[in-house]
């Protein structure tokens, strides 16, 4: 064979090194940005070569998309700013701070013990995959990584959708008060239109399955609600207004609901049982309700973060959006 | 060599990357850039970990921290970079203000 799996293994690990060098060393910042972006979707194969599909569909949503379009709002705004400040485009010095022989050090002392840790040990074989294995099915669904997200280690995702809650809080508190760029007529394009028609409902199909076959194979909450947030920005960019503001108690209720119903449904199993710890009968119906509010919120959420990065976020005007 | 092992030290080479120009780098832009990088080098890694039982099962324990820190990676960077658009317009500047450091 040509091409075995390692030495597959080996191309994309030094494509992936060789990428993440040209991201951090570009002078250019949006090109550093691009290349990002080109680095999540291979990142994106790595997790597909450790097994980890679950994670493949997330980066391919998030680590390549959403974040790199947070990263290009944000550049926007500021060479937008910049241009009306006369400083000129946005160069920068890679480094010539007086800390780089200590950050070099530090670098090589934390990477090179993380490694030596790595060689001498690797085959170890303990961690927590029997006991999450051997009691899946007390969970109430069948693919293990949504059993451990939403049943055994539930709590911390709880409190993982409240992170979120409270990033997009920050955002709205850091961007109250300033001028919404208008995208509506400048970059309105037939083919945009067209595309855009076509694209959202085709991702609310594909989050909805992805949410329903998250029980026995890949897929899930984060990757529905990644799938969403992505047309929430494809739909900002193409100009549509979106109803974002937290004046509208529909966007509150939206933003919070997968918080709240996750909370209920831990409170609600309280009567007999510890908090969070469903019910074997009904685990499967309560998993499946709190991933779809989780869903809806977390589309939400990322959209509300880029529409606050890209200087986006609408005021609350009288008509209804699309 | 096994395909994890190679995984792992290519997160911790990507995390070390990543380390170093979040240290160096001035601009705050770069500064976040180099975090997601660090913080893609550190998932890399773990996951690569829950892959190398003897009879091939896979722990799902990191795969959901991962997948739960990714989302949250992407919050951390979103609100990260609207303080960073109202610092700079409010000062005009991309740079924490060094002159009191050196």
């Amino acid at each position: 064979m040509l091409l075995d799996g390692l030495s597959f293994d080996l191309l994309l690990s030094i494509a992936l090194i060789a990428l993440a060098t040209a991201a951090l060393r570009a002078r250019d910042l949006f090109k550093s940005i691009v290349i990002f972006m080109l680095f999540g979707l291979l990142v994106a194969i790595a997790w597909v070569r450790v097994h980890a599909p679950d994670l493949a569909l997330a980066e391919a949503a998030i680590g390549s998309g959403i974040t790199g379009a947070l990263f290009l709002g944000a550049l926007n705004r500021i060479e937008r700013k910049r241009k009306g400040a006369a400083s000129g485009r946005l160069e920068n010095p890679v480094n010539g701070s007086t800390s780089g022989a200590w950050a070099v050090l530090l670098t090589l002392v934390l990477t090179g013990l993380l490694a030596m840790a790595v060689l001498s040990g690797w085959s170890y074989s303990g961690g927590l995959a029997d006991e999450a294995l051997s009691r899946i099915d007390e969970s109430g669904v069948v693919n293990p990584v949504t059993a451990v997200i939403l049943n055994f280690r539930a709590y911390d995702t709880l409190l993982e959708i409240g992170v979120l809650l409270l990033a997009v809080l920050g955002v709205y508190a850091v961007c109250e008060g300033q001028t919404m760029r208008d995208l509506r007529r400048r970059d309105r394009s037939k083919v945009l239109e067209t595309f855009v028609h076509l694209l959202s409902p085709m991702v609310v199909l594909t989050a909805g399955y992805l949410v329903w076959v998250g029980y026995k194979e890949p897929g899930g909450a984060f990757q529905a609600g990644a799938l969403l947030g992505g047309a929430g920005v494809v739909l900002l960019l193409s100009g549509r207004e979106l109803p974002l503001h937290t004046a509208r108690t529909v966007v509150r209720i939206i933003l919070g609901g997968g918080f709240l119903v996750f909370l209920l449904a831990g409170l609600l199993v309280m009567k007999d049982r510890a908090f969070l710890e469903y019910p074997r009968a009904s685990a499967k119906h309560i998993i499946l309700i709190i991933e779809l509010a989780c869903t809806v919120s977390i589309g939400a959420i990322l959209t509300v973060l880029f529409s606050g990065c890209a200087n986006l976020l609408a005021a609350p005007s009288e008509e209804e959006g699309p | 060599m096994s395909t994890s092992l190679i995984y792992a030290l290519t997160g911790i080479a990507i995390a070390g990357l990543g380390l170093f120009h979040y240290l160096s780098q001035r601009n705050i832009l770069r500064k976040v850039l180099a975090g997601n990088f660090i913080g893609t080098g550190i998932f890399l890694f773990l996951v690569s970990s829950a892959d190398r039982q003897a009879d091939g099962s896979i722990d799902p324990v990191p795969h959901a921290l991962v997948l739960t820190g990714i989302v949250v990676a992407v919050s951390a960077t979103a609100l990260l970079l609207a303080l960073l658009c109202r610092y700079h317009d409010e000062t005009g500047s991309l740079t924490l203000d060094e002159e009191d450091d050196e």
